[in-house]
């Protein structure tokens, strides 16, 4: 008789749920009695969530899809010449969706856990959940690149459970008018995924 | 039969104003109305004078009054249209002869006033109709209608474009904030040309209204949908627990950049319609120096001036269209 394995699925989707750490400037919007400026704040887990999957072509390389949605709280700063400075936090939120193709580099161990690394490129897409007049949406290429760590459940070789982070910069943000920075962001997310084929 | 009217003065760079930027009335079944023309008037038509003026040509008062009136017709989100109908004989400030007049006037009484200027309406005392509106301009000021201003001259389409406001229905605003020039205080550039003093002599910069200016003329003659893609924010102003009457409440829209400005009513509430959609950083302060509450028809005494500015900081102030946010309340501290 042959000795013989299980052929290795090619395929796998996931499932995830996290955090996005944003880093957005909006910039400073001055009237006659106040300069007012704006940035993202950080927000906890459960902000973001979204789904995946990749092809292996080989044990160690794979190209994968990923969408993920987060919402971001904004908070302004007013520097205002008669009452001073004062913060105002979460004064608006906007939802940032992520579509990323990409690839990954993963090395199975023997004691079961498969950490890798992955390189993406895509689109942000930025929109404010409440109406911003002359604000619809902003999108611009996003670039992520960051890693993380699979395990596939040895009593359900086809059920896994992983944890990824990686980290973002996009071309295209909301600002105030006469800002022009872009964001950053680092996302967190714990993923339970399937293998298929 | 003519429907029986009073008439309400608004006076030079000062006004009638009652809450909010409007001129309002009280009619006699106790409802208050805000003061404007019907659009069955449309284009209003209007009258200049025909003595000459001192500083420079009949026609050229016509081309400047006619230039300011398109200044306030060319706001888009607003419907009020006038028009030309010639020279007359008839002074501004001769009422009830059913002609919007504008003229100069050399009265002794109005040297050493200050005012540049002061617009009267005729109304109809049951609807609030406007049905005439005269504006003079003091003989006693040195004018100027050249574009680029004329130094120690008074810009003479900036101060009829201000008249123009109140001719409208327009109280006077306090967005503004002044600056010391030539031992006088006068508005800085941003704020509204509705406000009660005027730029000061070589200055144009009272030909441009802002977006405070823009959005009263809007409310009171809504179109292009303006009402619908607007919404409102309002609140109580409060000092001790207690509501601080015509307190001036301010709504800033960093991505816009519009600032629109509203007074409390005598009770605290407030509230600042015709906003576009967005998150606002909203401000309160009180009537301060030079102005004073007579400048905007608030009482002078009982008009609480002792406290400091403040800014609402209970969480966001975003505003919606076609919605009020409600709850935006500001306490503030003598």
């Amino acid at each position: 008789m042959l000795a013989q394995t299980s052929p290795q699925k090619k395929l796998e989707l996931s499932g995830f749920i996290g955090g996005m750490s944003l880093s957005q400037d909006l910039g400073t919007a001055s009237n006659i009695y106040m300069s007012v400026t704006g940035s993202a704040e950080s927000v906890d887990f459960g902000k973001l969530w979204g789904f995946g999957g990749s092809w292996a072509f080989t044990r160690n390389m794979a190209a994968e899809f990923r969408f993920s949605r987060s919402t971001n709280a904004y908070s302004l700063s007013v520097d205002d010449e008669a009452i001073g400075n004062v913060g105002l936090p979460a004064q608006f939120e906007a939802e940032q969706l992520f579509l990323t193709g990409g690839v990954t580099f993963q090395y199975p161990l023997e004691l079961g856990l498969i950490p890798y690394g992955s390189f993406g490129v895509g689109r942000l897409e930025t929109t404010p959940l409440k109406t911003i007049e002359g604000l619809e949406s902003v999108s611009g290429t996003d670039v992520s690149f960051g890693g993380g760590v699979k395990y596939w459940i040895p009593a359900v070789p086809w059920l896994g459970v992983g944890f990824d982070l990686r980290y973002h910069t996009a071309a295209e943000g909301i600002t105030f008018p006469d800002g022009d920075d872009s964001p950053t962001g680092t996302e967190y997310t714990i993923s339970g995924m399937v293998r298929l084929f | 039969m003519k429907a029986p009217v009073l008439a309400v003065l608004a006076l030079g760079m000062a006004s009638q104003a009652s809450s909010y930027q409007f001129l309002q009335h009280e009619t006699p079944s106790g409802s208050l109305v805000d003061i404007r023309w019907f659009s069955a008037s449309f284009p209003v038509p209007f009258y200049v004078n025909n003595r000459e003026p001192l500083d420079f040509s009949l026609q050229q008062a016509v081309d400047g009054v006619t230039a300011s009136f398109r200044t306030w017709e060319d706001v888009e989100t607003a419907s009020i249209t006038f028009r030309y109908a010639g020279t007359t004989e008839a002074e501004a400030f001769d009422f009830f002869d059913d002609r919007s007049t504008l003229g100069f006037r050399d009265d002794p009484e109005l040297e050493g006033s200050g005012i540049l200027g002061a617009t009267l309406q005729v109304i109809n005392i049951f609807t609030g109709e406007i049905v005439e509106s005269d504006i003079f301009f003091s003989d006693f000021f040195v004018w100027s209608v050249n574009p680029a201003g004329q130094p120690n001259t008074f810009d003479f389409v900036s101060v009829a474009t201000h008249e123009i406001g109140h001719f409208v229905g327009l109280g006077h605003s306090h967005v503004g904030v002044t600056e010391t020039r030539n031992f006088r205080r006068r508005p800085v550039e941003g704020s509204s040309i509705l406000f009660p003093f005027s730029f000061g002599p070589g200055s144009v910069i009272g030909r441009t209204l802002t977006v405070d200016d823009t959005t009263g003329v809007s409310i009171l003659y809504p179109s292009g949908g303006f009402l619908q893609r607007t919404g409102t924010l309002s609140g109580r102003v409060t000092k001790g627990g207690k509501g601080v009457g015509y307190a001036h409440v301010v709504g800033f829209n960093p991505f816009t950049g519009d600032t629109v400005g509203a007074f409390a009513d005598e009770s605290g509430d407030y509230e600042i319609r015709g906003l576009r959609p967005g998150p606002y950083v909203v401000r309160v302060n009180p009537i301060t120096d030079p102005t004073s509450p007579e400048d905007f028809g608030f009482p002078e005494r009982g008009t609480d001036l002792d406290y400091r500015d403040a800014l609402y900081t209970g969480g966001p102030a975003e505003v919606q269209a076609s919605a009020t946010t409600d709850g935006i309340d500001v306490v503030v501290e003598p």
